[in-house]
């Protein structure tokens, strides 16, 4: 998009830009009127002496005749800011959507470019420049027409009023312009030059930034970090340069202006005094002058701001765009598939890194290898074979089904996990387009507003799986699908996992919540099952400590309601703190804290202030370390009850952390503060019952904050014994299965948002999943990249296991392992020097080999 | 002082003899307690292993699985280490460690214990002494086997 701001503004927004304009014009007449009433009030209402004067023809005598007219004056005022109120609202409306234009145009352009060339883009520098280089641009281009027409409009008419009351006076006002007309481009050209620098050095840091992130392990294994800070301490250094110069330098304009601007009125007093005093102007007419003179100054400046801004914005505008000029428009998404005999086919194909055009295919049904040493070269024809080349047509490359996200699923050996949950990622690969409108109440507008900024109205709201489409008898048929491939892809004991993990809301629950309320009674019940808990469980008791669990949930017998709150977080709260105190141990917490960190402080002696090891056993970060010791230092002096408030908090929030079984600091002193503590525990309990902020626990109701696990065993697993508790956590599981909440469970997993991105996934389980969503398009061709590569039996087992749930659909893998690719029906080979042919494979499955060989021909 | 009886047992291995008491102490702060009941495995052979255990009362016994034969081959007690090394080289465990009677341990993780001696260089000098020392007599024992599987008919008999 070589296109110039200007144009860009014009072609898509001209209507609205008509609409400012009309606004804008209509503030000229307003604003003579302003500038003629002041006149009149003082020379005819004032100093006038023929009265009754008449007024929109009726008389009034002189006070009536000021109060009419200051009246008038008023309304004239406030139509005039109306009217620019209206004019404002309406520009920054244009503003943001021309902004929200401009970057969605941007991002199409980046998701339209080809995957080889989106290889070469840097992340960082591309949010940099839609996000923050972008942000200014659409504050301005809503007033690039107004602006200049209102402001050039304003001066126009102050200026020609001066004139008319005097055209020496006038003169006298205009002459420095001329000196600011030609000083302030000169300048401001240098500051559109710097501009340009600084958006260069801006992405140079942005890019740096990017890489020191994604090459993190690297710089640490080169030792390498010293480097790389160094680097972006020099760009923030040019950075820094390059602002001072441009601050400079725009000050320098303001200082030209503002001369400029104070030395006019030294003439209006010389010239229009010396008139008045010879009686050529009237004393009214130099007043209304120097009121228009000063109003005059405003609209100049603004002029002039904009002049400068819309450089700026230009300089701006155009190094963005640049780096999008060889995107060109994005090749339009297809709709359908050109059906061809194969499951995939490439007819006389360019392939990057393979010579001449490639013609290879994959037969209907049939297993087909692509054998090839180089990996790259493998990995690039495979995704040819996708169709995941740009620009793809009939021409070039065929499929077996005309249903665009049916004909084939690539899946590479390390699979993307996106955010959102797990059913989100396995439906992934169905989302093609809208296929019903969702019932969301704004939809509406939604859509209007895409309308406006040329957006596409697609709505994430609406219903995007058309379960017919994708070889499913209907939705249900969908999540059983996605109930077997967890399966059978043996992602079901991660899933399981991660749904006893995972907490829900009774009220949407309730059958479900008290199920596993039942299920905890019942192996608390249970003769064996009981034993075994007691054993491996400390589960909570009214009349009990519970050292496995933190001295604030003890207190409290209650946890907060958000999951992501400790009681630590409440440690300044006022109504916590009165609850201690009617409890009477706020004076013993923070002397608990005392002792903690004395204790830890201790241990830690002679530990190097940058260690990780007090950051992972430590009850506080290291870096208040030194604020510490001053509270221990003065609570040890004067005594723990003479601390103020925020030590106090400080000393409580950590005692409230406190567990005995992981700490084993003693500083319950055995079973003396533990008695104060439990009690403490009755009034405590009841506050937190009182407080809505806070969740009680009651061994027969469902607890909101707790996890599905902590539910069943509710209480933590005993840390001395955590080792040898999986028989007891095997049977429940088995209870579990038997109860028919497996189920459950797993759905509710299946629900459960995957941390970051699937980082909390290992390689296999996101393999697996990689594997699971690629069969739930029920695909004409599952395209294997380095996944069951080789001729291993479990290699051969996943295949076969593939084939099978592939429901006739081809299975295409690459491989460097010539044994692994005679077991398939159809041979593709690429030679050294890239060339591709074809042959028959043996065939892991005779019976598939003859039907492949009819297929393939 | 805080982890007296831990520091005491840490002080009474080989392996933590000459390191200097208050790193002891942290030692045994960042250490958790283990505790496991008769029969009851504290170690699987061949699991991965990302942990050390030092015995504070009980016996465990070393059971060795070798072409599907289990045989005790050692019994631990009070004060005594164990999978130290594949903690720290993080091979499977060698053995398998089962509890004889009821055993308390203080087990401490890799992670932790890595930080512990990269804060403390001596630490890990006094370690690696002890583990050659303990190689040596390995070393030793094994050159002795060999002799003796080398001339099975011992002269002894004729003499």
């Amino acid at each position: 998009m070589a296109e110039k701001m200007t144009r860009f503004v014009w072609r898509h927004s001209a209507r609205d830009q008509l609409v400012l304009l009309f606004f804008t014009l209509l503030t000229f007449p307003i604003i003579w009127i302003t500038l003629e009433l002041p006149k009149t009030i003082i020379n005819e209402a004032i100093s006038g002496t023929e009265f009754p004067q008449e007024f929109f023809g009726v008389p009034l005598e002189q006070t009536q005749y000021l109060i009419a007219l200051c009246f008038a004056y008023l309304l004239a005022i406030s139509v005039n800011n109306g009217v620019k109120y209206a004019q404002n609202v309406q520009r920054g409306i244009l503003g943001e959507r021309m902004l929200r234009r401009m970057r969605f145009d941007l991002y199409r352009r980046v998701m339209g470019r080809p995957l080889s060339r989106l290889k070469g883009t840097s992340p960082g520098e591309l949010v940099q420049m839609i996000s923050a280089e972008l942000a200014p641009i659409g504050d301005f281009v809503g007033a690039i027409i107004s602006t200049p027409v209102s402001q050039g409009g304003s001066f126009l008419v102050y200026l020609a009023f001066i004139i008319v009351q005097n055209p020496l006076i006038g003169a006298a006002a205009l002459c420095l312009y001329p000196v600011q007309a030609w000083l302030v481009p000169k300048l401001q050209a240098r500051v559109i030059a710097m501009i340009r620098v600084r958006l260069a050095n801006i992405r140079a840091m942005a890019r740096e930034i990017d890489e020191s992130i994604d090459g993190a392990t690297e710089i640490r294994a080169l030792r390498a970090r010293r480097w790389h800070m160094a680097i972006v301490s020099r760009q923030l250094y040019d950075n820094y340069v390059i602002r001072r110069r441009i601050f400079l330098l725009k000050n320098l304009i303001k200082f030209v202006n503002n001369v400029a601007n104070h030395l006019t009125p030294f003439f209006i007093f010389l010239i229009g005094g010396w008139f008045v005093i010879h009686g050529q102007l009237d004393v009214g007419a130099l007043t209304a002058v120097l009121i228009a003179y000063k109003d005059l100054a405003a609209p100049w400046k603004e002029l002039l701001r904009f002049y400068q801004d819309y450089s700026d914005m230009n300089a701006r505008y155009n190094s963005v765009m640049e780096n999008f000029a060889e995107d060109g428009e994005p090749a339009p998404l297809l709709d359908s598939a050109p059906v061809g005999p194969h499951a995939l086919a490439l007819h006389g194909a360019p392939v990057d890194g393979l010579s001449g055009p490639v013609d290879a295919h994959a037969p209907m049904g049939a297993t087909t290898s692509v054998v090839g040493e180089d990996a790259l070269a493998r990995s690039s024809l495979l995704q040819a074979l996708s169709g995941l080349v740009d620009g793809h047509s009939g021409d070039h490359w065929t499929a077996g089904t005309p249903i665009l996200y049916r004909t084939a699923a690539y899946v590479p050996a390390d699979p993307r996990i996106f955010a959102g949950s797990m059913r989100d990622n396995l439906v992934h690969g169905l989302l093609f387009r809208p296929v019903a409108p969702g019932d969301d109440p704004e939809h509406g507008a939604r859509r209007r507003e895409a309308e406006m900024t040329g957006a596409p109205a697609d709505d994430i709201a609406d219903e995007w799986i058309d379960p017919v489409e994708a070889g499913y008898a209907d939705a249900e048929a969908v999540e059983a699908r996605i109930q077997r491939l967890v399966q059978v892809l043996g992602l079901e004991d991660d899933l399981y996992a991660i749904g006893l993990m995972s907490r829900f809301d009774p009220e949407q629950a309730p059958a479900l919540a008290a199920r596993l309320v039942d299920l905890r009674r019942a192996i608390a019940g249970s003769e064996e099952l009981g034993e075994m808990r007691e054993d491996f469980i400390d589960h909570w008791q009214a009349d009990r400590y519970n050292p496995n669990a933190s001295v604030g949930e003890n207190l409290f017998f209650a946890l907060p309601l958000d999951p992501e709150l400790r009681w630590s977080d409440f440690a300044e709260d006022r109504a916590v703190l009165r609850a201690l105190d009617e409890a009477g141990v706020r004076q013993m917490m923070v002397e608990i804290g005392l002792d903690l960190c004395e204790t830890l402080l201790s241990l830690f002696e002679g530990v190097a202030a940058d260690s990780d090891l007090f950051k992972r056993y430590g009850l506080f970060p290291r870096s208040e370390t030194a604020t510490i010791e001053g509270i221990l230092r003065l609570g040890r002096q004067r005594g723990a009850d003479k601390l103020n408030r925020a030590a106090q908090a400080r000393m409580i929030a950590i005692a409230f952390g406190y567990s005995s079984t992981r700490y084993r600091l003693g500083v319950l002193r055995g079973t003396e503060r533990v008695h104060v503590l439990l009690d403490a525990r009755p009034k405590l309990r009841e506050f937190a019952a009182r407080d809505p902020r806070f969740a009680p626990f009651d061994p027969d109701a469902f607890h909101p904050a707790f996890t599905m696990a902590e539910n069943i065993f509710f209480g933590p697993v005993k840390l001395e014994r955590r080792d040898s508790w999986a028989p007891f956590r095997d049977r429940v599981d088995a209870l579990v299965a038997e109860l028919g909440l497996r189920e459950l469970i797993l759905r509710a997993g299946l629900a459960q948002p995957l941390g970051g991105g699937g980082a909390s996934l290992n390689a296999m389980q996101r393999r697996r999943m990689g594997l699971a969503r690629a069969l739930m398009k029920n695909p004409g061709a599952l395209v294997l990249d380095g996944i069951a590569a080789g001729e291993a039996e479990a290699d051969a087992a996943l295949r076969a296991l593939l084939r099978q749930e592939l429901n006739g659909g081809a299975l295409i893998y690459g491989t460097d392992r010539e044994a692994a690719a005679q077991a398939a029906d159809h041979v593709i080979r690429i030679d050294r020097q890239g060339r591709v042919t074809q042959e028959d494979g043996a065939g892991e499955d005779p019976a598939a080999v003859d039907g492949a060989r009819d297929g393939g021909r | 002082m805080k982890f007296e009886a831990e520091v005491n047992a840490l002080q009474r291995t080989p392996m933590f003899q000459g390191v200097d008491p208050s790193r002891l102490r942290l030692l045994a702060f960042m250490g958790e307690d283990r505790t496991f009941k008769d029969g009851e495995m504290v170690v699987r052979q061949g699991d991965s292993s990302d942990s050390a255990y030092l015995i504070l009362s009980g016996k465990a016994d070393v059971i060795v699985e070798f072409g599907g034969r289990a045989s005790t081959v050692a019994q631990l007690g009070e004060s005594e280490v164990f999978g130290e090394m594949a903690m720290l080289c993080e091979t499977p465990r060698t053995a398998t460690v089962q509890a004889r009677g009821e055993l308390r341990t203080l087990l401490f993780e890799r992670e932790g214990m890595l930080r512990l001696l990269r804060e403390f260089p001596e630490m890990a000098i006094e370690m690696s002494r002890s583990l050659a020392q303990r190689l040596e007599r390995t070393t030793v024992e094994l050159a002795r086997l060999r002799a003796q599987a080398a001339a099975p008919a011992a002269p002894t008999d004729g003499g």
